[in-house]
């Protein structure tokens, strides 16, 4: 049995573990060289110089282009397609049908596919197809849905699925009886676009019976299997390459629809046929969906936390997925929650980082504040009292200090147009890391160190964290490490979802490294003729041999292999993923200064501090842009971004960047992006999630920021400048 | 987009000759707009004229060939003789279509409509009815002040500044020159037609003429938007003032012109009224943006318009008369 030491400065926990044959798993008590430092991403050169290439980027000499044709009804049952004008067209090589079932449901669904030697001529060709449409009712909101008489999405029945409910009911009436304090209040979010950056899509290619499908994607073996099943071919026959790719937020993880067409017209054309989509067939590739969040919530007067109630509605188009993360982080005597997703003739929602959560807790946050208004306490004291975890509270007083919360004043107080708010949310999320993920790392005589595995970096910078993690092993710096990612003929990693793939691929990373390591060092050993036995203290640090009679550098260590490399996996199982954890969840909070014009109603938000867990911190530098941009997509939903479908035609009427609206420069506050490392245990690296967690309280902390400007709430994602004139013009009626 | 051909004449004649043997050709400035609405199929044309070859003179402050780019509107001379002008530019867009777009372009944009711009039913493209007039239709960005039946808001930022400044365009035609106020460059909302500017499909604009004053010099801008990046105005409002007196206040002269209300650029005469020769008062000011919305027809997503505009008459004015006074 050895001894751990996790937690962090000030909360400090031990405990026992087995001993184990793998490298021993850090601690608090652990001196890490390159681990934890800033380190720049190793792909940064070529992305800023343009040099890197995504699936965009592919090109070949005899490429051939493809796209879809959208229908242009919501709801409309397809009696006839003829693509025999459009297959004539001089230039068309390929077309075909995809009217599965002949009914569409949602305005853009594909209809047909045609593929053409460049994309002028698919433009033209994409008109000529012939398509006879019997034009059905339909319904794009939640309220409409749910009308009498409203047209079925879904065949059968009504348009409100299923009811899921969580916990009891007469519990939480009994504890809101026993309540000083209850409140009662509707909030509401928006449906919010991935809108990567780069679209989604492929370039697919053929060599006999071998394919290799170039994919913007953040699951190169799940895009592997699912195109192996559409085109019914074995997936040793599918390599999937995904050397970097331009964000996917959770849209990302399947062959879709498009995929598998640009597959079959490569195919049948035997030239290598790109399809990649525009902005406005993006915005259907997936989406959070909206909620209306119905919620009652009671405490007693010194701010113990009572019941939370909340009965929720949300869509996700003609998918489900609409639940809402409401109630929960914080300790309630009682809690109630019954959600039901409502179908819509609206495209199909994805997971969107952190589903669920951003919207839960705008609303759970509202909440919390709303009672702590009521009670006369400050929110922030609410929180400290009623919160479990022991990671977050001490992230409340560090955040707190951070953005000077005691600047905070009484709701509504300011004098003059501009006033000043202050608010904060917390976050939680799973310790998401999975076995299964096979790294290799190859140690060469010449001294280069090659580390490969099969997944893709959806831009974490899960190249630089694998780097920094085997030059820890070896004594190197991470700049010294070459790495190969983003190719299916590599071993095995995890897609990039639910924020696993640092987690997941840290512990067999370093179990590769450190078994390398022990490879090269008994060669080393047997080369100078030094017995084993006596071999065993050596080690590698600061690019020397340690432990040994002579600090031999590690490039002259490497040119005493015998075999041209040694090379190892780590496959992070047995013990890995089972060690004791210091706390069960991921914690996170953050803090918003804003700005807000009570004569316009215009929000500006000044300052966020995010203070956000992540177990060992490996890369500073790249957590601290991973909670940079969770924060950036967070204000932006707070503000800006929001799908709008007109009922009438059931089409987007904002389906590019223009009118989607994505936060720009101009609206970016300053960040302070806190990564805190915790020794969390788990693994032998204590790498924990961190993708999706900071990006869920950006949004709660913001509208309670505006409340406490304003003295008035505005309970509807975005807060747009109509909703603060409108919270403020009803809180002047009420006084 | 549909193939066209391009031509790119050296003169504004030569120009509006081609202009006018192709009824159908479409005048490209610095196309940021244009272009746009062809791609997305809203417009189609088979030529395109593009007066980007035009060469022209900045030298003069007080006449603008139409080809300056927004970016050299903002330029310390014109700052100090019609600010109102300067910030308008400043404000608009991005620094790539700053970059880019022109002052003729920019008073000669279509509309913003989402409908329009999604090809949806729109009177303006000709089809018969408007798809933003159909209930439950989204209209948070539409105007308050529909013109025959159109709802869409037009948002040239430089259209209002250049009202309040008086200013006066020189147009080429085909059989020659013309000069127009800018205020009657908009079809008037009683005119019964659906379009945007009275420019014949041969005419262009080659100048913008300015008249210095002690009004133009005590001018300003203010606009409204969502998002502070690239994004357009939900409501905007140029403003040019004088006043008398010390302590008080009064208002001499006044004009005002407000963007993003309606399918043309407004003036805003009513309130102007309300103003002038008023001391400078928050009941006068209650007065001016009673009259600048009277008559409004907001739907059920926009009247947040009207506060907004009442609140740009208020600020505009204290803006001038902190700058101002007794001028």
């Amino acid at each position: 049995m050895s001894e751990l030491r996790l937690g962090f400065p000030g909360n400090e926990k031990k405990v026992e573990v087995p001993a184990s044959d793998g490298p021993a798993p850090w601690d608090l008590g652990t001196q890490l060289d390159v681990v934890g430092g800033d380190h720049p991403r190793l792909e940064a050169p070529l992305k800023v110089s343009g040099r890197a290439r995504y699936s965009y980027d592919i090109r070949f000499p005899n490429l051939i282009y493809a796209r879809l044709l959208g229908s242009p009804h919501a709801h409309a049952k397809v009696r006839k397609l003829d693509l025999s004008k459009a297959k004539a067209y001089p230039g068309v090589l390929y077309a075909e049908d995809l009217t599965r079932g002949g009914t569409v449901r949602y305005a853009g669904q594909a209809v047909a596919g045609l593929a053409a030697i460049s994309e002028e001529v698919l433009a033209d060709a994409l008109s000529l197809i012939e398509v006879d449409y019997e034009v059905l009712p339909h319904v794009v909101s939640v309220e409409a849905a749910l009308a009498k008489g409203a047209p079925t999405v879904k065949g059968r029945g009504g348009n409100a699925g299923r009811a899921r409910v969580r916990g009891r009911k007469k519990r939480v009436e009994a504890a809101h009886k026993a309540a000083d304090v209850v409140v009662d209040a509707t909030y509401r979010t928006q449906v919010q676009t991935h809108s990567c950056l780069e679209t989604h899509g492929c370039v697919a290619k053929w060599s006999g019976d071998q394919l290799t499908v170039w994919a913007s994607t953040q699951g190169t073996f799940s895009v592997r299997r699912s195109i192996a099943r559409a085109l019914r071919i074995p997936g040793k026959n599918v390599r999937v390459i995904t050397e970097h790719m331009g964000g996917g937020f959770g849209s990302k993880f399947g062959a879709d629809v498009w995929d598998v067409f640009c597959c079959k017209a490569a195919k049948a054309t035997k030239r290598p046929c790109r399809l990649m989509l525009d902005r406005a067939e993006e915005h259907l590739a997936g989406n959070r969906p909206d909620s209306i969040q119905r919620c009652k919530f009671s405490a007693k007067k010194d701010g113990t936390l009572l019941g939370a109630e909340v009965r929720s509605l949300g869509t996700g188009g003609v998918g489900g997925g609409a639940g809402v993360f409401n109630p929960g982080i914080y300790s309630f005597q009682a809690t109630y929650s019954e959600h039901r997703d409502v179908a819509t003739h609206a495209s199909r929602a994805r997971a969107f980082r952190a589903p669920r959560h951003p919207q839960g807790v705008f609303a759970l946050e509202g909440m919390l504040d709303e009672l702590a208004e009521k009670i006369g306490i400050d929110p922030l004291a609410l929180r400290l009292k009623n919160d479990p975890h022991p990671v977050r509270q001490a992230q409340w007083k560090r955040g707190a200090k951070e953005i000077g919360w005691s600047r905070r004043k009484a709701s509504g107080s300011g004098t003059g147009p501009l006033k000043r708010g202050f608010g904060l949310a917390g976050a939680r999320w799973k310790h998401n890391g999975r076995p299964g993920s096979v790294v290799l790392v190859r140690i060469s005589r010449d001294g280069t160190v090659e580390v490969r595995n099969g997944a893709q970096d959806i831009g974490s910078g899960a190249r630089t964290l694998m780097a920094t993690l085997v030059a820890e092993e070896l004594g190197l710096q991470p700049s010294q490490i070459e790495v190969h990612l983003g190719d299916t003929r590599d071993p095995v990693g995890p897609a990039s979802g639910g924020s696993t793939t640092s987690p997941s691929i840290a512990p067999p990373t370093r179990e590769a490294a450190y078994e390398a390591k022990k490879a090269l060092l008994a060669q080393a050993a047997r080369a100078l003729g030094v017995p084993a036995d006596e071999a065993k203290g050596w080690g590698l640090r600061a690019g020397k041999l340690t432990g040994a009679k002579k600090a031999l550098p590690f490039a002259k260590v490497c040119a005493l292999l015998q075999t041209e490399t040694v090379e190892a996996s780590g496959r992070g199982e047995g013990s890995d993923f089972r060690l004791p954890r210091f706390a069960r969840e991921v914690a996170g909070c953050q803090f918003a200064e804003v700005e807000v014009d009570v004569e316009l109603g215009t929000v500006r938000v000044l300052k966020v501090v995010a203070v956000q867990d992540c177990g060992t911190v490996v890369n500073a530098l790249t957590a601290r842009s991973q909670i940079n941009g969770a924060v950036i997509q967070g204000v932006s939903y707070a503000l800006f971004e929001e799908r709008l479908l007109d009922p009438g035609s059931g089409r987007q009427l904002n389906p590019g960047l223009l009118g989607y609206k994505i936060l720009g420069s101009l609206d970016l506050p300053e960040i302070v992006s806190i990564p805190m490392s915790v020794a969390n245990g788990i693994t032998s690296t204590g790498v924990s999630s961190l993708g999706e967690p900071p990006a869920i309280p950006t949004a709660g902390a913001i509208a309670n920021a505006v409340a406490n400007a304003i003295g008035a709430r505005v309970r509807s994602l975005p807060i747009t400048p109509d909703k603060v004139l409108a919270a403020l013009a009803a809180g002047e009626e009420e006084k | 987009m549909k193939p066209f051909s391009y031509a790119a004449p050296k003169t504004y004649p030569e120009a509006a000759a081609l202009l006018h043997d192709h009824p159908l050709a479409l005048p490209k400035a610095g196309g940021t707009d244009l272009l746009d609405l062809l791609k997305e199929g809203v417009l189609e044309t088979d030529e395109i004229v593009g007066l980007g070859q035009v060469p022209f003179e900045k030298g003069n402050p007080n006449s603008l060939p139409a080809g300056m780019t927004l970016a050299m509107l903002s330029d310390a001379e014109l700052r100090k003789r019609f600010p109102a002008l300067a910030e308008a530019a400043e404000e608009a867009a991005t620094p790539q279509v700053r970059n880019q777009g022109t002052l003729g372009g920019n008073l000669c944009q279509l509309p913003r409509c989402a409908y329009l711009r999604t090809r949806h039913a729109c009177l303006r493209l000709g089809d018969d009815t408007c798809a933003a007039a159909a209930p439950g239709a989204l209209t948070r960005f539409h105007g308050v002040f529909p013109a025959s039946g159109c709802l869409s808001a037009h948002s040239s930022s430089l259209a209002p500044a250049l009202i309040v400044l008086d200013a006066k365009l020189r147009i080429q035609g085909p059989k020659g020159t013309r000069e127009l106020a800018i205020e009657d460059l908009y079809r008037s909302p009683e005119s019964g037609a659906i379009g945007d500017t009275v420019l014949g499909y041969d005419e262009l604009i080659t100048r913008v003429d300015l008249l210095p004053s002690a009004l133009a010099s005590s001018s300003t801008y203010l606009e409204v938007r969502e998002r502070q990046s690239f994004d357009f105005a939900l409501v905007n409002l140029a403003v040019a003032a004088t006043f008398t007196g010390g302590k008080k206040l009064v208002v001499k002269e006044v004009r005002l012109a407000a963007g993003g209300i309606a399918p043309t650029p407004r003036r805003l005469r009513r309130a102007e009224a309300a103003l002038r020769g008023k001391p400078l008062t928050t009941e006068t000011l209650a007065a001016a943006g009673a009259a600048a919305v009277a008559g409004a027809q907001p739907t059920p997503h926009n009247g947040h318009k009207l506060v907004l505009l009442n609140r740009l008459i208020a600020r505009g004015l204290a803006r001038l008369a902190e700058q101002g006074g007794d001028k």
